[in-house]
């Protein structure tokens, strides 16, 4: 239940950024989305994306420990 | 435990805290001042005078000057700022300048774009003084050594600061001061000037501190006047005080004013408050200027009693109309033969006649120019010194 | 219900939650643009509106007091409905979380660390909130209570020290009103309401959490009166230090006039205690939000909050650097799309929708009575 939480929210909010990038620069949904992910993510990158994996991960544990009892 | 884990953690978290940021004070030399010319082959020089650690401790100096001089061209002070390492060993740290110092060529062409690195780097404060210079490129002003104060950017800005404590002679302009009157329709901005008298040649070499008449030196000269972006002209130091006054500025100064045919007394100036009213009369903007002074005497040519209080008050009142004259003939000047409104005059009937000011403001130079000044000075010598009368007055008792 | 039992803080620290949530990054990006010199002014008339706002929030919760704004929903709108609108506020206080956390970044890499990676910065303060989250929020209103009177401190100390610099010139508020009340008008529409007032939807979340109930609308008033005039008088000292342009141009604006202290020789260069006040606002600000945004996970999902706060928090932290590529197109989104699509709709929309059915249910059950006998 809670990564499917996370991955939820996840989209919903990129879902969110991805409305608001088509409304500030008027394109479409699937440049926005490209946007998103060249313009937007820097350098660091590299950070986010191993804390996003490790939330994840926690997440799935967290799952599975409740799932038990 | 898990409380040492967690000590770990802190530590390890403290010292790895800003390792992108770090800045060991091995690794950094500090600028006290910057020059900016015109350059050859870009559109700026930069010289950025450094401070040499080692030549400001009596113990470690050798025969090394306080501080050093490097110079680059670009087309940006920002990328020129960080670029410096062409020249120099170590990272440059702006925070702690003190001087900025512009040619009058550069401040003629209007070329001060580059006020806005200024504004916007972090590193770059308000606290600067903000100088052009008469007579040599800005580089050579920050060549001149001084014994007392060794870095030339240090003994311009200690200068600038006690003259406009003591005499009012330096406008004290910082760079915020400089864009807001750039920005604002009712003032126009000015800035320091400094002339350097001797050679810069010879000024730049320790021998120029070992001389009891040195061989160069950096002095003031006044205010340079600009119109916008663009440097017009010059007001000599005499007048920088009155205009300091004007805006309600003025410390301490001295005054001066003719008591008889060729004697003169002079009076220190401790207290000045300066109030504007402004307003309009049909199309003319009126403006009345009331100072109001407090100070003491300080000698007196003529031989008058000063216990007298009749003559005391005609000497108040000698001393006012004096000063009077002279406030009214540094505004004519501007009026006259600049037409702008360095003092913010503008600013002032913005406050007080916001409508009638809306209308103008895109032409508030030339209404300056047409407008009714009246100055008026109040003037209170508190005391006279440790004398009461002065010896001229017993001189002549005595024939 | 279940969880709301346990915890409970107290009315001061929903006091200075409140109150620190609402300063929180106002104090950072500066307000009321729009209203040049008049700010200050617009800010206060703000605050009457702002007032009227956390009313009709607490007249919301008194339906079922102790509890928040999801169940309050999932009462009146039915599961299904209120399971979708509970995700779009979900979704809507995460959003607003990572736009907060982004401001503060914005500054501190802008002015502190301008070679360090923002995502490092953002991720650490994020395990900072996170943890907070996790203990509880009595441990939020603890850490609010105990940093409280160092941020009035600070503040007031800006303030003296500008003083005794001799940098605030009242004359730069004059002439007050000079273009009347249109540009105040453009200020407060939609502006204002949303941020930092309206944000307070936010607080529900908290406000349930106190053990007296009752008091809860008197708190909150005076939290958002003590606001406005926080808000109203730093605004003043800004523009009377950096006139009215500067304090306009300057990205951080109460930074900029701290920058100007230097007086007694040795009192300058003191940013941080400003950065320091503006970190612990923020602080309250995302955690607010964050746990706003948990709860309604936990409403949707039926799974305490606190099992999603390191997964959430961590996707938070992602999206404070996807929301914008640059500073200009995170300001423009704050002003162009944020008021007027998302603060409109959620805060004063439907709260005002749920207040009437409130309101309406409240008559037919008065009704009901009356028939009866």
């Amino acid at each position: 239940m809670v990564t499917l939480a996370s991955i939820l929210t996840a989209l919903l909010l990129l879902g969110l950024v991805i409305i608001i990038d088509m409304f500030l620069y008027k394109v479409s949904f699937l440049s926005s989305l490209q946007l998103v992910f060249d313009v937007h993510l820097s350098i660091g990158g590299m950070y986010l994306i191993v804390a996003c994996l490790f939330g994840l991960a926690v997440a799935v544990v967290i799952d599975f420990r409740r799932g038990k009892t | 435990m898990n409380k040492a884990i967690l000590l770990f953690l802190c530590l390890v978290l403290v010292s790895t805290a800003g390792c992108w940021d770090q800045a060991e004070l091995d690794d950094i030399t500090v600028v006290s001042g910057l020059a900016i010319d015109k350059g050859k082959e870009h559109k700026y020089q930069l010289t950025t005078e450094v401070f040499n650690v080692t030549a400001l401790d009596p113990e470690t100096r050798g025969t090394e000057t306080a501080s050093i001089l490097f110079s680059l061209e670009g087309n940006t002070i920002a990328e020129l700022a960080k670029k410096m390492n062409v020249i120099a060993t170590r990272k440059l740290i702006y925070s702690h300048m003190r001087v900025v110092v512009m040619s009058k060529e550069i401040a003629q062409e209007g070329l001060l774009e580059a006020l806005d690195f200024f504004e916007a780097d972090r590193e770059i404060r308000n606290d600067f003084s903000f100088i052009v210079v008469e007579n040599v490129p800005a580089k050579d002003v920050l060549k001149i050594n001084y014994p007392i104060q060794q870095v030339s950017s240090l003994k311009i800005h200690e200068q600038l600061d006690t003259m406009v404590k003591e005499w009012g002679g330096d406008p004290d302009i910082r760079m915020k001061d400089f864009i807001a009157a750039l920005l604002s329709p009712g003032r126009e901005p000015i800035a320091a000037e400094v002339k350097v008298i001797g050679s810069p040649e010879k000024g730049k070499t320790r021998s120029n501190m070992e001389k009891v008449e040195m061989d160069a030196l950096v002095i003031l000269d006044g205010l340079a006047i600009f119109n916008g972006m663009k440097h017009v002209g010059e007001l000599p130091i005499k007048h920088v005080r009155n205009f300091l006054l004007l805006q309600d500025k003025l410390r301490r100064t001295s005054i001066t004013a003719m008591c008889s045919e060729d004697k003169w007394m002079a009076a220190r100036i401790t207290n000045s408050k300066t109030r504007v009213r402004a307003r309009y009369d049909n199309d003319v903007p009126k403006f009345n200027v009331a100072i109001d002074l407090e100070g003491r005497l300080e000698t007196i040519q003529c031989p008058m009693e000063i216990v007298d209080l009749q003559a005391y008050l005609d000497m108040e009142k000698q001393f006012s109309e004096a000063f009077e004259k002279e406030i009214e003939e540094t505004i004519r000047i501007l009026q006259e033969d600049f037409q702008l409104d360095i003092f913010g005059f503008g600013e002032h009937m913005e406050r007080q006649n916001y409508q009638h000011f809306k209308e103008v403001k895109d032409e508030w130079n030339e209404e300056f120019a047409k407008a009714d000044i009246d100055v008026n000075v109040t003037l209170k010598l508190r005391r006279t010194g440790l004398i009461n009368d002065p010896f001229l007055v017993e001189m002549e008792e005595e024939e | 219900m279940y969880s709301a039992m346990v915890e409970k803080i107290s009315l001061l620290q929903l006091f200075i939650l409140i109150f620190l949530f609402q300063i929180g990054s106002a104090v950072v990006v500066g307000i009321a643009g729009e209203a040049e010199r008049d700010a200050w002014i617009a800010i206060l008339i703000a605050t009457v509106i702002g007032i009227i706002i956390i009313r009709l929030y607490t007249y919301i919760l008194s339906y079922q007091p102790g509890t928040n704004l999801f169940d309050i929903m999932g009462q009146l709108f039915g599961r299904n409905a209120s399971m979708i609108i509970s995700l779009v506020y979900t979704t809507y206080f995460f959003y607003i979380a990572a736009r907060v956390l982004r401001d503060f970044m914005e500054l501190l890499i802008t002015d502190l660390f301008p070679n360090t990676p923002i995502e490092v910065l953002s991720i650490l303060f994020m395990i900072a909130v996170l943890y907070v989250i996790y203990l509880g929020p009595e441990v939020l209103g603890r850490t609010a209570e105990t940093f409280f009177p160092y941020i009035i401190i600070f503040l007031l100390l800006t303030a003296i020290f500008l003083l005794a610099s001799g940098d605030i010139k009242m004359h730069r508020l004059q002439p007050i009103l000079a273009e009347g009340f249109t540009p105040i008008h453009d200020a407060i529409f939609p502006g204002l309401i949303g941020f930092p007032f309206g944000e307070a939807i936010v607080l529900t979340m908290f406000m349930a959490l106190t053990n007296k109930f009752q008091h809860v609308t008197k708190v909150s008033i005076g939290a958002v009166i003590a606001t406005g005039l926080t808000l109203s008088t730093i605004k003043i000292v800004s523009i009377s230090v950096l006139g009215t342009e500067l304090s306009e141009r300057a990205t951080f604006p109460l930074l900029t006039a701290a920058r100007e202290i230097a007086f007694a020789d040795f009192i300058e260069r003191i940013d941080p205690i400003v950065i320091f006040v503006m970190m612990l606002g923020i602080f309250i600000k995302v955690s607010v939000f964050f746990f706003g945004g948990l709860k309604g996970l936990e409403y949707v999902f039926q799974v305490p909050y606190r099992y999603f706060s390191i997964p959430i928090g961590m996707i938070v932290a992602l999206f404070t650097i996807l929301i914008a590529s640059n500073y200009t197109e995170h300001i423009e989104e704050g002003l162009q799309f944020v008021p007027l699509y998302l603060h409109m709709p959620l805060q004063i929309g439907i709260p005002t929708l749920l207040a009437m059915i409130i309101f309406i249910k409240g008559k037919q059950k008065k009704g009901g009575i009356t028939n009866a006998e």
